[in-house]
């Protein structure tokens, strides 16, 4: 199974949204990564056919997917970021709902079809935690339960390939660490492409990240290579409280905590050279390597 | 102060909200500039000529007097000499116009003679409630007292009271036309909807509610903001109705008194029009404020727009029904609600007063203090509602907690079914279920109608028409040609003898009753003599043809009128709007730039097309399938109460249809206009559909469909003709369309109707090749 995406473009106007992206996504999770305007969305909804794009093209299993249209579809499961569900459907309407419109369960007739979709949304929502609500309206659900339902949709039917745009977005830690684990568990035979700015969700699932800033892959490579690129050069470094705003400026500080008391701050730095004389080198994590990727000294 | 001015200024940025004030209010000016145009008060009075016999009364009365003597002598003349049948107004004065008689006798009864009669009125009124004291005898009863009220009233009136003799115009229309509540209700209802609960359907509740100055303080400041806006929507829905009189109609001077205005010549009080307009309008302040106040305590309480909605309309319903209720059961307590005041007919037209403890207490006064109560209680209601409520979906939620705590078996019984269908068809019905509910009451409502449009009008004219009809119905012969005209013959002569007869009784040569007898005969006569020379029209028509080799038929016209010309069926034209442009509704939500319900649905193979169709089928299902219902209703009612034309009967014996090709019958021009309009319903709600497929702006496409569909056909009643030719339903109103092709084509009549059709067809042609290459693009 393979997704790839050859030299694809988009343009609204004069703004280049994307930019000859091209990459190769086999089963596995990939995580797109990139500030506001870099062009995840844009992308993503290029690959799920709601944009086309001024260039390139999308194979499917060596196919134009844009050529193979609802069959394409049909392999395809998609988690947009605010979904904008029917309030007034019930959590197991809903999901037939979509089972209906993503015809699944379409080799069977009769009540074996009906049971083979039954089956498939009880475990989805076992799996997301909310078969207890399955009989509530969707205007009842608090955001997290909202945003698992919106996962639960887009995994229903076993599609090869899932599209999530933010998918941890609003859930409390407990709730993201689920949510993870289960997107790990079900992207052995998938190809995952997912959106995030929660860092700290991808460091140990991702297969590859790709980093996209203004429309163009920046960098692109599993974490763990992708934070050795800034071996020495993350440091941490005390400083006096008078000193902060000259570090600021001057580097790229990620975090600052306070010692009680003594008037001194903590500080991790990003720093090619080493910022101060009592700087010490830290293991760089992702977060700091997008840091260092996408922001300059001003904190920009 | 701040937080008031806030609220006003929430509620001036919602564009949703001006649009539909807007609508409403261009609604309201056309309803009432329609009305005012069928002029049902004016006819001579509002001639040019009235205005001359009427300055001529003012500059030389002796001479008026004398001309006006001069005309009753040569009517009575010719009335006695029994030349009456052949007697025609002189119209020296009219222009030929208008007869000169019916000029001067217009200005003597209705301003000579206007304040001797309003005082021969009064004079009635004082001596029935004296009769009535007389019955009542016990003073201590509030008959009594409120007779004797009354006779105060009107004595003080009486002596004190002259009403101007110059000409009136206008302002009889004007009290006439009474729907300005239902737009100005209308109006309130919406902005009392976004003032109680857009706060909480957009999310800012909840920190609006954390505030300091978010609970008590926002409460009252909203419904000061609700009072704010009912009292300015009224003045604004007034001026309106107001400007569209005087833009319409000559208006008399409002110095008048308005005791010159036939409505309100029983009012209590001595005062001009113009002031009894500021009386009038504190009054619809006063009821719109108490509408506004309640239907804000019910938001306020339960939250949802539906039981606003639905509270609103049935306290206007309770209180149109209450007006009109008896007055032997409710009293005068009956006039004690919204409507009333708001249209202050029922409240100002006389004197009212309610029965309190056996005394006679003002109307307006009890009211007042009732509504006043009212609204404090509204208020109360409100502020406590709005800072003790907490949480989203309150009601939704408790329900859930309910059937929590009864445990299992309750939640199972109580919960929401689960529909297991795989059908994308199923789910656009379900997502659209409240189509069904507006069907039926479109049904109802439409069957209404027509039992009372196609009712048999049983007058002296319809029977006598009815009864020739019946006779001579069929093919023209010239044998029924010579029977309308021997009976036309006998008419005249006992017409004829009126003179003669009526000298006879007079001089007691003739016995009562025989002659009793003869005036039946002359009634009936003259009745059959206006309906025979319709008729003879007919026939003369019908000869005309006869003489060319085209064999008309004699039918009844005047039944086959009602059903040409019913118009277009507005219950239907709202419906197709509402059916088609909701199509996309519940998908057009967006809460970020990029995502939507419509973008979930292209991602999965049956989210384009198949939704698309499916969306389709329950929009043109539904509007196809009520038109097929009217269209029954209508033959239904129509074959019911009145005649049906011989459908072989060819097109052309109807002189409305003389431009119809010589073959073509009444049957099947029938067919084939049923036909077009089945055809032009289908591409209305197709159109409609498309354009809420391809319009992303939900704002646009409401304002965009509104327009297009309601807007020409509501400037053509207004009196703008040429917006007929741009009326959408003329497609589904297909006799008006017959009717304009008629007068404009020199290439026959049903050669424009189809170039009309086949280029809507075109139109919709296009839009479909848009739409399609909308759905391959995903939808957006």
């Amino acid at each position: 199974m393979e997704l790839y995406i050859e030299n694809l473009s988009k343009s609204y106007g004069s703004n280049k949204a994307l930019s000859s992206f091209t990459s190769t996504f086999k089963p596995g999770i990939y995580t797109l990564l990139g500030p506001n305007g870099s062009g995840k969305s844009t992308l993503m909804n290029i690959i799920t056919g709601n944009l086309k794009a001024d260039e390139g093209r999308i194979l499917f299993d060596g196919r134009d997917t844009t050529a193979q249209g609802a069959e394409f579809r049909s392999k395809l499961g998609f988690m947009p970021q605010y979904p904008g569900l029917y309030t007034n459907f019930t959590v197991g309407q809903f999901m037939w709902y979509i089972a209906a419109l993503k015809d699944i369960g379409a080799e069977y007739k009769g009540r074996e079809k009906k049971r083979f979709i039954s089956d498939q949304i009880d475990e989805i929502l076992r799996e997301v935690e909310l078969c207890d609500v399955e009989k509530n309206k969707i205007g009842t659900l608090s955001g997290g339960m909202k945003q698992r339902l919106a996962l639960a949709q887009a995994v229903l039917g076993n599609p090869s390939v899932l599209i999530l745009d933010e998918p941890t977005a609003g859930l409390d830690p407990k709730q993201r660490i689920s949510i993870r684990n289960f997107i790990a568990g079900i992207a052995l035979d998938k190809i995952v492409i997912f959106a995030t700015h929660v860092v700290g969700d991808i460091e140990h699932i991702a297969k590859e990240v790709i980093m996209l800033k203004k429309g163009v892959i920046v960098d692109s490579a599993p974490p763990l290579e992708l934070t050795r690129r800034i071996d020495g050069k993350v440091w941490n470094v005390t400083a006096d409280e008078g000193e902060l705003e000259e570090m600021q400026r001057k580097f790229r500080v990620t975090n600052i905590s306070r010692e009680e008391g003594s008037g001194r701050v903590m500080l991790r730095v990003i720093s090619d050279g080493c910022p101060k004389e009592n700087a010490v080198n830290a293991s760089p994590t992702l977060e700091d390597f997008y840091l260092y990727i996408f922001e300059d000294a001003a904190g920009n | 102060m701040r937080l008031f001015g806030y609220e006003i200024k929430k509620a001036l940025s919602n564009g949703y909200v001006i649009f539909i004030i807007a609508v409403l209010l261009a609604a309201n000016v056309v309803f009432a500039v329609v009305t005012y145009n069928e002029n049902l008060y004016g006819g001579t009075g509002d001639s040019a000529y009235a205005e001359e016999i009427w300055e001529l009364y003012k500059s030389d009365p002796d001479f008026f007097w004398s001309e006006y003597e001069r005309l009753c002598a040569d009517e009575e003349e010719a009335f006695a000499t029994g030349l009456w049948v052949s007697y025609t107004q002189p119209s020296d004065y009219g222009g030929g116009e208008i007869g000169d008689l019916t000029l001067f006798n217009y200005v003597i009864n209705e301003c000579i003679e206007r304040d001797s009669g309003y005082h021969d009125d009064i004079s009635a009124v004082i001596t029935q409630s004296e009769g009535v004291m007389r019955t009542t005898g016990d003073e201590n009863t509030y008959n009594y007292r409120y007779q004797k009220k009354v006779v105060e009233i009107y004595t003080y009136l009486d002596e004190n009271l002259t009403l101007s003799d110059e000409i009136f115009r206008g302002w009889d229309n004007y009290f006439y036309y009474g729907a300005e509540i239902m737009f100005t209700m209308a109006a309130v209802l919406v902005v009392v909807i976004l003032i109680t609960t857009g706060d909480y359907y957009s999310g800012f509740f909840a920190i609006e509610k954390t505030c300091a100055k978010g609970r008590g303080n926002t409460a009252l400041a909203k419904f000061a903001a609700v009072v704010f806006f009912s009292a300015i929507l009224t003045v604004i829905f007034f001026a309106s109705t107001l400007v569209s009189a005087y833009l319409t109609m000559d208006m008399s001077p409002m110095s008048l008194q308005i005791q010159t205005a036939a409505k309100y010549e029983l009012c209590p009080f001595e005062i001009s029009i113009g002031q009894f307009l500021v009386l009038s309008l504190v009054l619809k302040i006063l009821s719109a404020v108490l509408f506004a106040s309640v239907t804000a305590a019910i938001l306020s309480v339960f939250r949802r727009i539906s039981f606003g909605i639905i509270g609103g309309a049935a306290l206007l319903a309770a209180s149109y029904f209450l007006k009109d209720a008896s007055i032997i059961t409710f009293g005068q307590a009956k006039y004690l609600n919204i409507w009333s005041f708001y249209n202050a007919e029922n409240v100002i037209s006389r004197y009212r007063a309610i029965n309190l403890l056996e005394n006679s207490v003002s109307l307006i006064l009890v009211a007042s203090v009732i509504f006043a109560l009212l609204i404090g209680l509204s208020l109360a209601v409100d502020f406590f509602a709005f800072s003790s409520l907490g949480g989203v979906r309150r009601s939704m939620r408790r329900r859930e907690r309910w059937r929590k705590g009864k445990g299992e078996a309750a939640k199972k019984r109580f919960s929401v079914p689960i529909f297991k269908s795989t059908n994308v068809l199923f789910y656009e019905q379900y997502k659209r279920v409240w189509i069904i509910p507006v069907f039926i009451a479109a049904i109802i409502l439409k069957i209404s109608v027509a039992s009372d449009y196609y009712s048999y009008e049983n007058y002296t004219y319809m029977r006598n028409y009815r009864s020739y009809i019946e006779i001579i119905e069929g093919e023209y012969t010239k044998e029924k040609y010579d029977y309308l005209q021997s009976e036309l013959a006998a008419c005249e002569e006992i017409i004829a003898y009126y003179g003669e007869y009526e000298a006879l009784f007079l001089t007691g040569e003739y016995p009562t009753d025989e002659y009793l007898e003869y005036t039946r005969e002359y009634s009936a006569a003259t009745a059959k003599k206006t309906v025979l020379l319709d008729i003879i029209d007919t026939a003369d028509y019908l000869s005309e043809l006869y003489g060319k080799g085209i064999v008309g038929s004699f039918i009844n016209e005047l039944d086959y009128s009602v059903y040409t010309n019913r118009g277009t069926e507005w219950i239907l034209t709202v419906c197709v709007l509402l059916f088609g442009v909701s199509s996309f509704t519940m998908e057009r939500r967006k809460t970020s730039s990029s995502d939507s319900m419509t973008i979930l649905l292209s991602t999965t193979p049956k989210g384009r097309r198949s939704t698309f169709i499916a969306k389709y089928v329950i929009s043109a299902g539904y509007s196809m399938a009520m038109f097929i219902i009217f269209f029954a209703v209508n033959i239904v009612y129509y074959a019911k109460s009145l005649a049906l034309p011989p459908s072989d009967a060819l097109l052309l014996s109807v002189s409305d249809y003389s431009g119809a090709p010589a073959a073509v019958t009444i049957g099947e021009h029938f067919i084939f206009m049923s036909v077009l309009s089945f055809v032009g319903v289908f591409m209305t709600v197709t159109f409609c559909f498309l354009l809420s497929y391809l319009m992303r702006d939900g704002l646009t496409l409401y304002i965009l469909s509104a327009l297009i569909l309601l807007a020409p056909g509501f400037l053509e009643r207004a009196g703008f003709g040429i917006f007929g030719y741009f009326d959408v339903n003329k497609l589904q109103d297909t006799e008006s369309l017959y009717r304009i092709a008629e007068g404009n084509s020199a290439f026959g009549v049903y050669l424009p109707i189809i170039i009309v059709f086949l280029s809507v067809t075109a139109v919709l042609a296009a839009m479909l090749v848009l739409a399609e290459r909308k759905i391959r693009s995903g939808g957006r």
